[in-house]
């Protein structure tokens, strides 16, 4: 069929009612545990989000505050967003650029590393909140099949040890320690 | 940006579940709303996998992907089965949702203020507010002296047709402390120290013999005959007179609603749009096609068949609600409008691409100057093909799939 019409159109009507629910369901029902925080930048503007993540316990992220900025097309929720962490994170699932890289935010078309379930992928029925607890969970277990960062997947299955102190450095710095 | 929809919206104030305050009331109203748009059904259908979607969510989303947004089992238009139970029963829950909404916050207020004020009557008071089951159990604590009324709440269907005494949900809030609102009625005034909770008095609306702790609730909700004329948030409910405009529409008595089952195919007058395959479509029949359908023809190819799918969805969607909800083309012509509108504030088109050129050539040089930069760095990196291989493929993929047509 005729994807460009819907493809690259979007009706914004609906994707900030949708986004406006979300932010008010986000804001009322707070995330689980409180591991995250997320909300538009600026009132003027719904289509970008920032959202804050805490490093989950028991991993070398642990204690660290991750700044995310999310980047909604507008035909949200019938295509995803986009996450970057601003600075970037060292993780084996995060592109240098701080771009993550995880299924839940791939459409079933594009698959840029060739190993991921359609099973997995993004669906209008998935959510910020739902992705983002994928993160922090991807941030405890690295998936090594689909890496983003080569380097840091390398460190992470030769020499671990030196992986973990490689980010809780990374961490120290990034809070100023 | 649309900043203007954006500050429409931030004023209209949308509902959504966490407008109640407790879990369950949450989940009532979530179930009602479509997982992917996030409002209550709008013509919901169900899929061959058992997955309910609004009509017009679920065909914008299988023209990308035909499969479950839910479980990704596959699926097609042609297995879309209508719901009409369940839209009726989100219609219902529309026109009660603002009651339920108001009393349960009541309740809230109540139950919060109750346990500042005395504080030696009450034995279950220990609780916070949030807590689910205590709303119900301070009712019980509290309502020693009449406490009949409150175990039978009915639900607002049953006692719409027959019943001469109006017993419904809105009981419980009104019982024993009617001071604490009285801003609406006026016969709120006359004595209501000395009645009894549940004295009958008669509507001063509808002149119907009602419970007179009942009554507030009686004349906000759908039973009483006022409640045609007083304006209601959420309904899509159309009043009367455009509801006979309608019917003289769809040459079929819509006022019936609720009540016929679905017969749209049978109808003749309006019959679902087939899909159309575009590419193989010369231009003067895809004009046709738009005029068949009244649609107006500005626009390039690209419009028009944008125009044309949309037209189709919409149409079909609008097919898929019970008879008496339908809107009236003229209606779902305006919307196509808006639409359109809406996609030109979202992705605007340059005209005419040289003065466009002219205008922001400084802005371009300075974009391309920092795209240098950033690519020279990462060479340094000792890893360039990390940041490059993945992410070119996917926008190869992106690119092609935007190009198929």
């Amino acid at each position: 069929m005729n994807s460009r019409g819907s493809n690259s159109s979007g009706n914004s009507a609906i994707a900030l009612r949708r986004l406006m629910t979300e932010y008010r369901q986000l804001t009322s029902g707070g995330s689980p545990d409180g591991m995250f925080t997320a909300g538009p930048i600026s009132e003027s503007d719904f289509f970008t989000w920032e959202a804050l993540i805490c490093g989950p316990k028991d991993t070398p992220f642990e204690g660290g505050v991750f700044v995310a900025k999310l980047t909604f097309p507008t035909d949200y929720p019938l295509s995803p967003f986009k996450m970057r962490f601003e600075p970037p994170i060292y993780h084996p699932n995060i592109y240098p650029d701080g771009t993550v890289c995880i299924s839940i935010l791939h459409t079933p078309g594009d698959d840029p590393t060739m190993y991921e379930q359609a099973s997995e992928r993004w669906s209008p029925v998935q959510s910020i909140e739902k992705v983002i607890l994928s993160v922090i969970s991807m941030l405890a277990e690295p998936n090594l099949e689909s890496g983003a960062n080569i380097d840091c997947c390398k460190l992470y299955r030769e020499n671990k040890a030196e992986y973990e102190r490689r980010v809780r450095e990374s961490i120290k710095q990034q809070l100023g320690l | 940006m649309p900043t203007n929809n954006l500050q429409a919206l931030l004023s209209a104030d949308i509902s959504d579940p966490t407008d109640f305050p407790t879990n369950e009331l949450r989940q009532l109203d979530a179930s009602f709303r479509c997982t992917i748009c996030g409002e209550f059904y709008d013509a919901p259908v169900i899929l061959a996998c058992g997955h309910c979607f609004c009509s017009l969510c679920i065909r914008e989303h299988i023209v990308r992907e035909t499969q479950c947004p839910n479980c990704r089992k596959s699926t097609a238009e042609a297995h879309f089965r209508l719901n009409p139970a369940l839209e009726e029963a989100v219609e219902a829950w529309k026109r009660s949702r603002p009651i339920v909404l108001q009393l349960s916050k009541e309740e809230q207020c109540r139950i919060e203020s109750y346990s500042h004020v005395d504080t030696q009557k009450t034995p279950t008071r220990t609780r916070p507010p949030n807590n689910n089951n205590t709303a119900k159990r301070k009712r019980r604590a509290r309502s020693e002296s009449s406490d009949s009324e409150i175990i039978h709440v009915a639900g607002p269907s049953n006692s719409k047709a027959s019943s001469e005494v109006v017993d419904s949900s809105p009981a419980p809030a009104y019982d024993r402390r009617p001071s604490k609102r009285r801003d609406t009625e006026p016969s709120s005034d006359i004595g209501e120290e000395e009645l009894e909770p549940d004295s009958l008095i008669s509507c001063p609306i509808c002149g119907r013999l009602v419970e007179y702790q009942l009554i507030n609730g009686h004349i906000d909700g759908p039973d009483c005959g006022n409640s045609k004329a007083a304006p209601k948030s959420n309904t899509q409910v159309p009043n009367s007179g455009a509801r006979n405009e309608w019917s003289k529409i769809l040459g079929k008595s819509s006022l019936k609603k609720g009540k016929n089952k679905e017969s749209s195919d049978s109808d003749g007058i309006m019959e679902r749009l087939p899909k159309v395959s575009y590419a193989v479509l010369k231009d003067k029949v895809l004009k046709d096609l738009l005029l068949s359908q009244r649609l107006p023809t500005t626009g390039d190819r690209f419009t028009w068949i944008a125009r044309h799918q949309r037209w189709v969805m919409m149409y079909n969607a609008n097919l898929d609600k019970s008879e008496g909800n339908r809107k009236g083309l003229a209606e779902l012509r305006n919307e196509l409008k808006r639409w359109e509108e809406d996609r030109k504030i979202s992705k605007r088109i340059v005209e005419d691409v040289i003065a466009h050129e002219t205008a922001y050539r400084a802005d371009f040089q300075r974009l391309v100057e920092e795209a240098r930069r950033t690519r020279a760095t990462p060479v340094t990196n000792s890893l360039p093909h990390a940041l490059q291989g993945p992410q070119d493929n996917c926008k190869q993929t992106i690119v092609d799939d935007s190009e198929e047509d």
